[in-house]
């Protein structure tokens, strides 16, 4: 995997979240940075200094594997003073940090067990206990929770939240799952076949995402991509296609001039979309006609397929709506919400 | 889980209850069939193991010699066989065959098995190149380094004198042919070591030496601290069944010295006294004597393969 024109500026003490589908190159830069893989072009700097030569070693970093790589032979005290040991640390203060950070990472009681007498969230523990010994400059992360199970991995999310909060060193952190990234990161990277698509806060990126694809990847369920035209009735631009014609409210319409005929991609996120029951006072001109094809009702919210000519729209309903499968109802999108985006290059009209 | 009293109550259940099976379902069951499926495997046990076994018992506790019917002698075989010298002296050199060969073909093994751990360019012909010693058959393998270590015409001694050293005679020298026939043995078997330490180091979990590196430790320490602890019980399997083997050790022999210019191992010895001089009783006792030497060296070498198991992972 090569990684190309990554350029990015990490502030101190910032929470950064690389995100990506796998083979997107995050894990590869992730470990260029740790010195791991040899970078062939660019330079990496840590502070001031330009560690492109510098081993891994003495680059002042620390690093979570996504296996923990605990090493197995040795009992929870032993992994997390090795790196302690190496830097030939005086005995009593290994001992003292050791058993500071295990106690800080509820895992004091679990110094003299070995790797495989731990579960997965303990030897997680361990693995980020053997990290905060070290103290280093940048902490990186490589998918550290995608192996405990869903709930223990919401409780390590927070866990390691709090832990960034009160150690203030900076972070980078590798995942596949936006949700994870939407959570944690001051600012999250999503990158795609080894490039940056998007740099920014979190919410920046999910309300305003720079193209299809991060529009796509950030938010669950996606956003729903509908191919449609744009038409200009009155001085006023519509999303039109053969099953809806949408009015696009004039404060997004400015940069639409050019694309007047043309073809485009409507994008509208599921929460963005209510039933007309529930939409108050609405313009008619921004609702379309579907028939219910699936409904999951999933407690907090009810998420409903919709089917409106060939598409398939999902949207994100209040639970106490009642939808029955096969009724045609009319469904309202905020339409001052939605993007556009160019069919060809895929990047964000509005 | 089912106890044996519930069993038996099943059993006991009503007829109506009970579902009336065919005999060959009956037969083909697992309860039934699992035994006969041992049945083979009994009967060569039987045949070619216990029988022989207990035979060798009942021969020790008699002078045998020959087609002479055996005369009972109680213990005199064993008691004759611990006061002798020659005994005592087939198990020294057996033991430091042992201790010589197993030491070598371990370091040798896996340095060579280290150095073959990487890519590079001929990394499959240079390793099934490795393994070409452990295909030649024993006896082959034997008489090509008696011509080999010929004094007269000999190879390595014509290459010897090229470089103006004297002759050697390799095989003939007693305080040199022992070494000569431990360095046949280390030379067929090392691939054996080698294979087991790269297969175990192609294993071992790449991200605890990434780890490992990004703690800052060198590769000495690396290897120290990490690789030859989780090789651990690989060096364990490779020494016990290596242990094992060469107390039985004798194929080398037999193309070369038969024993003789202070070769004569343990197995060579039970050879002699049992197949050349035909006294059947005294080869008995010996080999059952053997057979209790290596089974309680197994044992406790096993017994650390078990526990450097559980160690390492």
């Amino acid at each position: 995997m090569a990684v190309k024109d990554f350029t990015l500026d990490i502030k101190d003490g910032e929470f950064i979240i690389l995100v990506g589908p796998s083979g997107c190159g995050k894990t590869t830069t992730l470990r260029s940075i740790a010195g791991l893989e040899e970078v062939t072009g660019g330079e990496i700097y840590i502070g001031d200094r330009l560690v492109n030569d510098v081993p891994p070693k003495d680059r002042d970093i620390a690093m979570v594997f996504q296996n923990y790589a605990l090493y197995p032979h040795m009992d929870v005290y032993r992994n997390m003073s090795f790196g302690l040991r190496l830097r030939k640390t005086p005995k009593d203060k290994i001992n003292e940090i050791v058993r500071r950070t295990a106690k800080m990472m509820g895992i004091g009681e679990l110094l003299s067990r070995k790797p495989k007498e731990l579960s997965g969230g303990q030897r997680q523990r361990v693995a980020l206990g053997r990290a905060i010994v070290r103290d280093p400059k940048v902490f990186l992360f490589d998918e550290p929770l995608s192996n405990l199970d869903a709930k223990l991995r919401i409780a390590m999310r927070a866990e390691l939240l709090d832990l960034h909060r009160r150690l203030k060193t900076t972070t980078i952190y590798v995942t596949h799952d936006q949700l994870e990234a939407m959570t944690m990161g001051d600012r999250i990277v999503v990158m795609k076949d080894a490039v940056i698509q998007q740099v920014d806060a979190p919410q920046q990126v999910y309300d305003h995402p720079l193209n299809e694809y991060v529009a796509g990847f950030i938010g669950s369920p996606a956003m729903n991509f509908l191919p449609c035209r744009i038409a200009r009735k009155n001085g006023n631009f519509y999303a039109s296609s053969e099953s809806f014609n949408l009015k696009i409210p004039p404060d997004n319409a400015k940069s639409l001039a050019d694309y007047v005929g043309k073809s485009v991609i409507l994008g509208i996120r599921p929460e963005h979309i209510t039933i007309r029951s529930q939409a108050g006072k609405y313009d008619p001109e921004m609702a379309f006609k579907g028939s219910v094809w699936v409904t999951e009702p999933l407690g907090s919210e009810k998420i409903v397929y919709v089917k409106n000519g060939q598409n398939t729209i999902v949207t994100r309903l209040d639970p106490r709506v009642e939808v029955r499968v096969g009724e045609t109802a009319e469904f309202v999108a905020r339409m001052a919400l939605s993007h556009i985006f160019d069919e060809e290059t895929e990047k964000t009209v509005y | 889980m089912l106890n044996q009293g519930d069993e038996a109550r099943i059993e006991r259940l009503p007829g109506e209850f009970r579902e009336r099976r065919p005999a060959w379902q009956v037969l083909t069951s697992e309860k039934y069939i699992k035994w006969f499926l041992v049945i083979p495997l009994l009967v060569v046990l039987g045949v070619f193991a216990f029988y022989p076994l207990f035979y060798c018992l009942y021969m020790s506790f008699h002078e045998a010699i020959l087609i002479r019917p055996p005369e009972f002698l109680g213990l005199d075989n064993y008691r004759k066989i611990l006061h002798n010298r020659l005994f005592w002296n087939s198990v020294g050199r057996s033991a430091s065959t042992v201790v010589v060969c197993v030491g070598i073909e371990i370091t040798l093994g896996l340095g060579i098995a280290l150095f073959l751990n990487r890519e590079f360019r001929g990394q499959n012909i240079v390793r099934g190149l490795c393994l070409l010693p452990l295909m030649v058959s024993p006896l082959a393998m034997s008489l090509m380094w008696k011509y080999f270590l010929e004094p007269q015409f000999g190879i390595v001694n014509v290459m010897l004198s090229w470089i103006g050293f004297s002759q050697v005679a390799f095989l003939s020298e007693s305080g040199v042919a022992l070494y000569t026939i431990m360095f046949m043995e280390i030379w067929k078997w090392l691939p054996f070591s080698i294979f087991v330490f790269l297969a175990a180091l192609r294993g071992l979990p790449k991200d605890a030496f990434e780890a490992a590196r990004v703690d800052g430790a060198s590769p000495w320490f690396t290897f120290k601290k990490l690789t030859l602890p989780m090789l651990k019980p690989f060096m364990m399997i490779v020494i016990l069944l290596r242990v094992m083997w060469l107390i039985r050790l004798s194929d080398p022999l037999f193309g070369t010295t038969q024993g003789g210019a202070g070769t004569e191992v343990l197995d060579w010895y039970i050879y002699r006294i049992a197949f050349i001089r035909f006294d059947i009783g005294e080869g008995t006792t010996l080999a059952l004597i053997a057979l209790l030497m290596t089974i309680i060296i197994g044992a406790v070498l096993f017994r650390q393969l078990i526990k450097a198991l559980g160690a390492a992972r």
